[in-house]
Formats: C-alpha cells, sequence, structure tokens
C-alpha cells in the first residue's frame, strides 16, 4: 500500500496510507492536480497544523477513510444534529482548544466531513442554552455597549421564521 | 479571561455551526456578543426572517432601532385598531428603505375571532383609511392574510397584479370569495388556503365562485388547501378542473368525493401530488394517468394510479388497515402499485405504517431506490436484513422511532430497557458494518417483543394511530 509523508508545522513528520491522506481535499488536489510525487519521498507540508491535531485528525480519517458519501440533497438531513455517529462522539469528546483547533485544521486540510461533525458538535453546544449559558460555555465576554443588548433582544421578540 | 477558543473560527466556519440552528436559537445566539450578533443578522439570515410589527414595538415610546428594523425583508402586521398605531405603520411601511425592498407581508389574524367580529368590519375599513396612499411597493410578491377581515386594505388590493404568493384563511365563504375574487391577480402563481375556523359553515360549493376565480385558478402552478373542517368538499371538483397548470397540487383535508379525485385526472402538468384526505371510493375511481407526476404523497389510502412514468419519490404516510389486514382489494393494488415502479423509484419514506411481510416484499423489489427513509414504521427486525439485501443500489438508510419486533424468547433475553439499546446500538453498528455501501442512520429506535404493540391497543398502537386528523394539520 502506497504510503505518503506529511510535515506538520513544528516540523514533525508522519508517514501515512495516500487513501487515508486522501480524505483531506487539500492533499488530494495536491497530488492529483498539481502533481506533487509523492514516491519522491518528500513530505508535504502542512504548515497551519499542528502534530498534536494531526495525529488526532489522522486518527478520524483512518476510522472513516472508507465511508461512502453521504447524499446531500437534503437540506432537512444536513440541519440535524442528533445524527452524530458514537464513535464521532466520543472522538470528539475533547476539550474546546483541541475541538477548535481539529475544526480550524479540518478547515486547512478541506475535510468536509469531519467539519460538519464538529460544526454539529458546537451547534449542540449552544442549542437549549440561554445567552448568558452559551457566553459562560465558551468563554466569550459581552461586548455590547450599554443598551444594544435590550435592543436586540426587543427585536427578537418580534422575530419568526420565515418558511 | 481566559481565552475563548470559539473567537479563533472564522466567519464561514461559524456560520456553518449556526446553520445547524434553528431560527429561535439563532435569535437567541445573536444576544451572545456583538461579533455574533453582526453574523447572524446579515442579510443570509435575515432573509430567513419575518419581524412582526405591533402597537409593542412600534411607538415612540419605546427604545427601538428602527434603522435595524427596517433592514428586513418580511413584515408581520398586528391587526390593531389603535390609530397612533396605524399611523406609526404607515410612516414605517411608507419610508423609501422599507417600501422599495419589502417582499412580503403578513396581515395577522386577531388573536381571539369571535362572530361578533363581523361588527368591527366598517369601523376597521375606515380606520384602514390611514393606509390609502399612493406608496408603491416594487418588491411585494407574497402576501399572507391570517384574516380575511385585511381584504379590503388598499395595500393589498393596490398591488394586486404584482403578487406572486397568496395566503388566505377560510373564516367563513362570503370573505373567501370576496378575498380571491375582488381582484384579478394577473401573476399569482401560487395560493394557499387554510380552512380551520369552525365558522365555516355553509361549505364553499361550486355555485359561489365566479368567472374571476376560475381565471385565477387557470393561472396557478402550486395550490395547497389545508382543511381541517372540510369547508372545501362541494368545491374540490370544480377547482380541479379549472386548475389545469398545476404543478403542485397538496390537499390537506378530511374528505374528498370520488367526482373530485377524478378530476385530479386532467391535471396533467402535477409534478407534484400531496393528498391526505378519504377518498371515497367505488368501481368508478379513475386510475391517475399523470405523465410528469415526479413527486406522490398518498395517506391512508393509496391513491390509484395507471401511469406514472415519471414518478421517483413516493412518500406513503398513516396507511390505515382495519385490525392490521388488508382490506379487500388493498392488497392487490399495492402488489400493482410497487409492480409499476420497480424499474424506476428512487426515494421512498414510509411513516406511520406498520409493514408486515407483503410489504416488505413489495419494498424489495424496487431494484433502482436509492434512498429509504421509516419514520414511526413498526416492523419485524429481520426485515430490515432483507430490504438491505434485496437493494444494492441503496444509497441512504434512515430510520426514526422505528419499532423493531423481535421474537417473544428473544425478546425475553433483552427485557432490562439498557439492555435493549445496547442490543440496537450493536445492532445498527453491525448493520452498517454488513451494508457499507449505503449510510445507515438510526435515531430513537426501540425493540419491541412480537405480540406487543400491532394487536394490542396497548401504547404503541396509541403512539401510532393515536391522533385525530386536525391534529395533524400544520
Amino acid at each position: 500500500m502506497s504510503t505518503i509523508k506529511l510535515e506538520t508545522s513544528d516540523g514533525v513528520k508522519f508517514t501515512v496510507k495516500t487513501q487515508v491522506a486522501k480524505c483531506s481535499g487539500t492533499i488530494r488536489t495536491m497530488l492529483e492536480d498539481i502533481g506533487i510525487n509523492p514516491q519522491d519521498g518528500e513530505a508535504i507540508p502542512l504548515s497551519n497544523v499542528h502534530s498534536t491535531i494531526l495525529q488526532k485528525i489522522l486518527v478520524w480519517a483512518e476510522h472513516h477513510v472508507d465511508d461512502p458519501e453521504p447524499p446531500r440533497d437534503d437540506a432537512d438531513a444536513a440541519k440535524r444534529t442528533d445524527d452524530i455517529c458514537s464513535w464521532d462522539e466520543d472522538f470528539l469528546k475533547v476539550d474546546q482548544r483541541t475541538l477548535f483547533d481539529v475544526m480550524l485544521a479540518a478547515n486547512y486540510l478541506d475535510m468536509k466531513q469531519l467539519i460538519a461533525v464538529c460544526c454539529k458538535t458546537v451547534a449542540n453546544m449552544i442549542k437549549g442554552k440561554t445567552a448568558d449559558q452559551i457566553r459562560k460555555t465558551f468563554n466569550i465576554e459581552n461586548d455590547f455597549p450599554p443598551g444594544d443588548e435590550d435592543k436586540i433582544r426587543l427585536r427578537n421578540q418580534f422575530c419568526e421564521e420565515r418558511r | 479571561m481566559s481565552d475563548s477558543y470559539v473567537s479563533y473560527l472564522s466567519t464561514e466556519l461559524l456560520c456553518q455551526v449556526f446553520e445547524h440552528l434553528n431560527c429561535q436559537q439563532q435569535l437567541t445566539a445573536m444576544e451572545t456578543c456583538v461579533r455574533w450578533a453582526q453574523i447572524l443578522s446579515s442579510d443570509r439570515y435575515l432573509k430567513h426572517r419575518r419581524l412582526c410589527l405591533s402597537p409593542h414595538n412600534l411607538s415612540p415610546s419605546v427604545v427601538q432601532d428602527l434603522d435595524e428594523m427596517k433592514r428586513f425583508r418580511a413584515y408581520g402586521i398586528e391587526y390593531s385598531l389603535d390609530v397612533p398605531f396605524l399611523w406609526n405603520l404607515r410612516d414605517f411601511l411608507f419610508c423609501e428603505e422599507v417600501a422599495l425592498n419589502v417582499e412580503e407581508l403578513r396581515l395577522r389574524m386577531s388573536e381571539t375571532l369571535t362572530s361578533n367580529d363581523k361588527l368591527h368590519l366598517p369601523a376597521l375599513k375606515e380606520k384602514w383609511s390611514v393606509m390609502r396612499s399612493r406608496v408603491t411597493l416594487p418588491k411585494l410578491r407574497t402576501v399572507v392574510m391570517d384574516d380575511p377581515n385585511w381584504v379590503i386594505n388598499p395595500i393589498m388590493l393596490q398591488h394586486s397584479e404584482q403578487i406572486r404568493d397568496l395566503t388566505v384563511r377560510y373564516i367563513d365563504k362570503e370573505s373567501f370569495v370576496m378575498a380571491t375574487g375582488l381582484r384579478p391577480f394577473e401573476n399569482l402563481q401560487s395560493l394557499t388556503v387554510v380552512a380551520d375556523h369552525s365558522r365555516s359553515f355553509p361549505r364553499l360549493t361550486a355555485s359561489d365562485l365566479t368567472r374571476s376565480h376560475a381565471l385565477l385558478f387557470q393561472r396557478l402552478k402550486y395550490l395547497k388547501i389545508t382543511d381541517g373542517v372540510d369547508a372545501f368538499y362541494f368545491a374540490y371538483k370544480s377547482i380541479f378542473r379549472e386548475a389545469t397548470n398545476l404543478e403542485t397540487l397538496i390537499i390537506h383535508g378530511v374528505d374528498m368525493s370520488e367526482n373530485a379525485f377524478n378530476q385530479i385526472d386532467g391535471l396533467k402538468k402535477l409534478k407534484e401530488l400531496y393528498l391526505y384526505c378519504r377518498i371515497y371510493q367505488s368501481r368508478l375511481v379513475r386510475h391517475l394517468a399523470l405523465p410528469n407526476l415526479q413527486k406522490l404523497t398518498t395517506c391512508q389510502q393509496m391513491a390509484p394510479l395507471s401511469s406514472t412514468p415519471n414518478l421517483k419519490v413516493l412518500h406513503i404516510k398513516d396507511h390505515k388497515r382495519l385490525g392490521g389486514r388488508f382490506m379487500f382489494g388493498e392488497e392487490e393494488k399495492l402488489a400493482g402499485y410497487f409492480k409499476q415502479f420497480n424499474q424506476r423509484l428512487e426515494k421512498l419514506k414510509l411513516e406511520r405504517i406498520d409493514l408486515d411481510s407483503t410489504f416488505v416484499k413489495l419494498i424489495c423489489s424496487l431494484s433502482r431506490l436509492q434512498s429509504l427513509e421509516m419514520l414511526g414504521v413498526e416492523m419485524e427486525q429481520t426485515a430490515i436484513e432483507r430490504v438491505f439485501n434485496s437493494l444494492a443500489e441503496l444509497q441512504m438508510a434512515h430510520f426514526e422511532r422505528c419499532n423493531l419486533v423481535v421474537s417473544f424468547s428473544y425478546a425475553k433475553e433483552v427485557e432490562s430497557k439498557d439492555e435493549d439499546s445496547k442490543n440496537l446500538i450493536g445492532y445498527f453498528e453491525q448493520l452498517r458494518r454488513d451494508f457499507a455501501n449505503c449510510y445507515i442512520v438510526d435515531v430513537n429506535c426501540r425493540v419491541i417483543p412480537a405480540g406487543r404493540g400491532r394487536f394490542n391497543m396497548g401504547t404503541v398502537w396509541t403512539d401510532l394511530w393515536g391522533f385525530s386528523v386536525v391534529d395533524r394539520i400544520g
């Protein structure tokens, strides 16, 4: 089985099965379109990804390497967040720093499925909470100028979904 | 304060997170911080919201941000006879920013509508004269009239020729006839009627509909009638006779006569048909030949079909069988049904049905099926494997709130609830391994022992069939 080398921002080199590395759209493009030849033995530099995060992402990619492409036509199915498989749920039971680092790296590496499952996880952390509880959960500072929050709240009271 | 890691996300990634929130959750998230408020009030989100204007938020005494309120494209207007409010409303709606951009107006029903409300009609007419002015709302396309007393409102009358999408509530015959017949609505494409008010009698009849109604129905591409009080029983036939340009027909009603149903056969342009009503059938019922039909939803009974060469999506909902048995002729009809599509159907959705072995066999015959969705379906657990083994092209399967019936002895082994769910998780994991080409999702399914449910009028039965028709109208 063919392998390629990846080099992270902190200079750590990983040897990865090509098939697993191709879970990343970015790497796939480099190999297929730009024509970087993995046989050269030279590592592909991933200057935005730290080794601890890449290691984690490779675990995910290894597990999901044989996943079929999910159908993308259903808008409702894309919106739901209660369909995270239990393996992914355990995989993302990490501190927030790691969660958001994984998300940023997945974005850089163009891994749509991983981004989606991260987004669902974060959305689940928002759901069912008040604004105050959301701020506490994510350590967000309330930076509204005085009075603005009340204005938004008043306006929102009269908002409804337009179908 | 320690770091807020979420703030490292780009706007695009945050948006991807917010896409998973419903409207209410997005509004709450807006109240968190300036950045989230800015993102969530951008046009991308604003266009999916409607702002309700009422004396509570449109009055000089309230601290408000009119500039932000004017950025909306859709407004609800509360029923009010309060003249100062109507003046404020006028100033708001008729100012340039709003008038030039508003796309949708929803005139809301007063919360308590009694038979005495008729008395208010002249009063309201007089008060609405406040709104009589030569305003033009060039982008107005959608008008929702929860309360047909607003029919006389001048905005509607002035813009009738540019409205594409109209929703009216059927409160009584006169106001419905007036709302839809008073102006020609030259560009109307979509009409939605909601009849849910107890004052709907006497029912609408064919003779109530004028030439101008006929022209209106002829123009429609989309018609949806949600009728919980059977107000349209006598009118369906003449509506269907005129509405020959319909591409989508949705009837969520109580009863439909056979004559009316037969008229649907004349709607040859239909692409989507949704029927949720009892159809009185005898031997004279016509089997529909709809050459363009792509999507069919049929509830309670199977709508008889003769030829639908383009049908790709079938949704069967609340298919009732007395005592769990097929009614006379039903089984044959079902088999005939599936025979028609078995080479073509791509998507099947089953909702609140109990599947017996005949039905399962028919599903297995749909060789081109790509997507299977089951909601609140009760079936034997082994049926699932049979389906997967038969349908080679299946790409997606979704099971939600399904009851998987297992043999009694096996059920004893998994008696406790914990064991049950553990077993089920294992079961779906195994399925995902065995049928790796298919994307399988399971949500809130449970195992029940055979004999519980189907023939018991116990909890399961009530779960499946315990709603009345009116409850489901939504």
